[in-house]
């Protein structure tokens, strides 16, 4: 080491100051960060793994390792399938509601050619995705209880007497609940794509009108195009969010009527918070964790390749 | 030829305005809803008028008046300030790292950010119980502070990696060629001018934090120490509800928020979007 030093350079000057290592200043700056996500994410994740490989006999409290017989016996468990296919139908449907109904959201925001106004009803439509979805479920279950329900009201004004309670019944419930659910957040994806829409250069909507463009045309060979990639990655996150969504589904059904809203999140909680099993909870919660990264991979994956 | 283009243009125009009002409105007319029935008289069934036939504060003094709603107002109040906080320095220093220095793992712990931006709330629930019975934090506020601080640390670093970049490297050189530190350039030039992104930022994580609802009611046991969200939850349940003392419980809860949003929704925009993933 002490000979590598160039002739000339005297070992006074060069030796303190390679005693420490020269550390990327970057680091000092992330690591509060990266010290947060390990103690509160990554450690009890392993923790999480950990308990999932574990069983416990209630009356004694003793836990032995099962290895992946908590995972076996769980997929094979009809409930957990219904709440498996019930995840997939209410963030599937949840998505394509907020990509669709957000995308015509934008493309009539876009369209508004005064900005005040128009920046004025984007604020205001936003609204429901700042509430609490707590305060989302108290307007929910006064919509669907009879005797305060709007909805009741202008049904019977129509002089239609058909009874609304679509929350009760195990036919309709996760679909209003999914209806809940674009109609909290839709205004945020419209947001989103309105951002992407923004930044389209005018020009080249001028220039597809004059080559003879419809609207239609113009929407399909400039517009999506353009906001293609945000698009798709916006809707695989949102997949992602919505298939671990809990607040509402639990204040307003708690996966009820007859286990018809159980989604993997409730069932998860379930276990963990009512039943206190531990180990399935956590096997249940690691599924969904599987299934949230591995849709999530692909979108990453993606963006690197661009 | 001319004179009957521009009036038909005009009219499609004021049409398309009038249509996007309209939609804005039926889109939030529940909410209205819900802010007219906060003050209606308890003693008027909701079955005699969509809207109430008069209106009274007596919902409001109801609440305000009711030392476990108080409590509670207080609790999440507590709860989403120190979250705020906690990230607010956190964030700020890792969206300055990751916007001023390149280093080895600079693109990894982005992909860190954005898996804990997807990590399931209820697996988060589950191993943070388990951590905080380990730990004899159980039934305090310290739990809730610290998930809800790393829930929204992607947010506020993303937020706040914009703010950063958009103020010029030369700012702060400047700074130093003055003499001031590295500390000493940042507090004194760059945090100064990025007063409004960090307002806002802290603003939505207080936001986001007032809101949440499933750590809320997994971590807290106490009903003196439970959160609003979790105090509404508990009451919506049961059977005979005081419906319009509920809502002006909830209305209390979401208004002022909804204040503040108006203000800073224009400054958030850059934090939540998935483009926030860059190298």
């Amino acid at each position: 080491m002490f000979g590598k030093i160039a002739p000339g350079a005297s070992a006074r000057e060069e030796l303190p100051k390679r005693r420490w290592p020269r550390i990327n200043p970057g680091y000092l700056f992330i690591a509060p960060a990266v010290l947060l996500m390990t103690l509160l994410a990554v450690y009890p994740t392993f923790r999480g793994v950990n308990l999932s490989l574990l069983r416990t006999i209630k009356r004694t409290r003793e836990t032995s390792y099962v290895g992946f017989a908590n995972y076996t016996a769980m997929l094979a468990d009809p409930i957990f399938r219904k709440a498996f296919k019930q995840t997939l139908l209410f963030s599937g449907f949840s998505s394509l509601g907020h990509i669709v109904l957000g995308f015509i959201l934008a493309l009539v925001m876009n369209a508004a050619l005064n900005r005040r106004f128009m920046s004025m009803c984007r604020a205001v439509i936003l609204l429901p995705w700042a509430l609490s979805p707590i305060v989302v479920a108290i307007i929910t279950q006064l919509w669907v209880y009879p005797l305060t329900s709007p909805i009741t009201r202008v049904l019977r004004a129509l002089g239609l007497s058909a009874e609304f309670a679509p929350l009760a019944r195990t036919g309709s419930a996760l679909w209003t609940l999914t209806a809940i659910n674009v109609w909290q957040f839709t205004p945020f994806y419209m947001l989103m794509i309105l951002a992407g829409l923004q930044t389209i250069d005018p020009g080249l909507y001028d220039a597809a009108k004059v080559d003879g463009a419809s609207l239609v045309q113009r929407i399909r060979y400039v517009t999506i195009p353009h906001v293609r990639e945000a698009l798709l990655t916006s809707a695989l996150f949102d997949l992602v969010t919505t298939a671990a969504y809990f607040d509402l589904i639990w204040v307003t059904t708690q996966g009820g009527p007859v286990r018809s809203t159980e989604v993997l999140a409730t069932y998860t909680y379930r276990l963990a918070f009512w039943n206190m099993d531990w180990n399935r909870a956590a096997t249940a919660g690691m599924i969904l964790l599987v299934l949230c990264i591995a849709t999530s991979a692909v979108v990453v994956v993606q963006m690197q390749r661009e | 030829m001319r004179s009957q283009v521009v009036p038909r243009k005009l009219i499609l125009r004021s049409l398309a305005h009038i249509g996007i009002g309209a939609i804005t409105i039926l889109w939030v007319l529940p909410i209205l809803w819900m802010l007219m029935s906060a003050f209606r008289d308890p003693g008027e069934p909701f079955y005699t008028g969509i809207l109430p036939s008069h209106f009274t504060l007596v919902n409001f003094r109801k609440v305000l008046s009711n030392p476990i709603a108080v409590r509670s107002f207080r609790n999440s109040f507590v709860v989403a300030a120190s979250a705020a906080a906690v990230d607010l320095v956190i964030a700020s220093l890792a969206a300055y790292g990751f916007s001023r220095f390149r280093f080895p793992g600079h693109k990894g712990l982005q992909v860190m950010l954005l898996v804990v931006r997807l990590f399931p709330g209820v697996l988060l629930a589950i191993t943070l119980f388990q951590v905080a019975g380990f730990l004899n934090v159980y039934d305090t506020h310290i739990p809730l502070i610290l998930a809800n601080a790393l829930l929204n640390l992607p947010f506020a670093t993303w937020n706040l990696r914009t703010t950063f970049e958009m103020l010029p490297i030369e700012l702060e050189e400047a700074a130093w060629l003055d003499g001031a530190t590295r500390i000493g350039g940042i507090r004194r030039i760059l945090l100064p001018l990025m007063a409004p992104g960090l307002a806002a930022t802290g603003a939505f994580v207080f936001l986001l934090s007032w809101n949440e609802y499933l750590f809320a009611v997994s971590f807290i046991r106490s009903p003196e120490k439970q959160l609003i969200t979790a105090t509404i939850a508990a009451n919506i349940g049961q059977y005979n509800i005081d419906f319009t003392a509920l809502i002006a419980t909830a209305m209390l809860a979401s208004l002022p928020l909804l204040a503040v949003f108006l203000l800073i929704q224009r400054y958030i925009v850059s934090g939540l979007g998935v483009g926030a993933i860059r190298g």
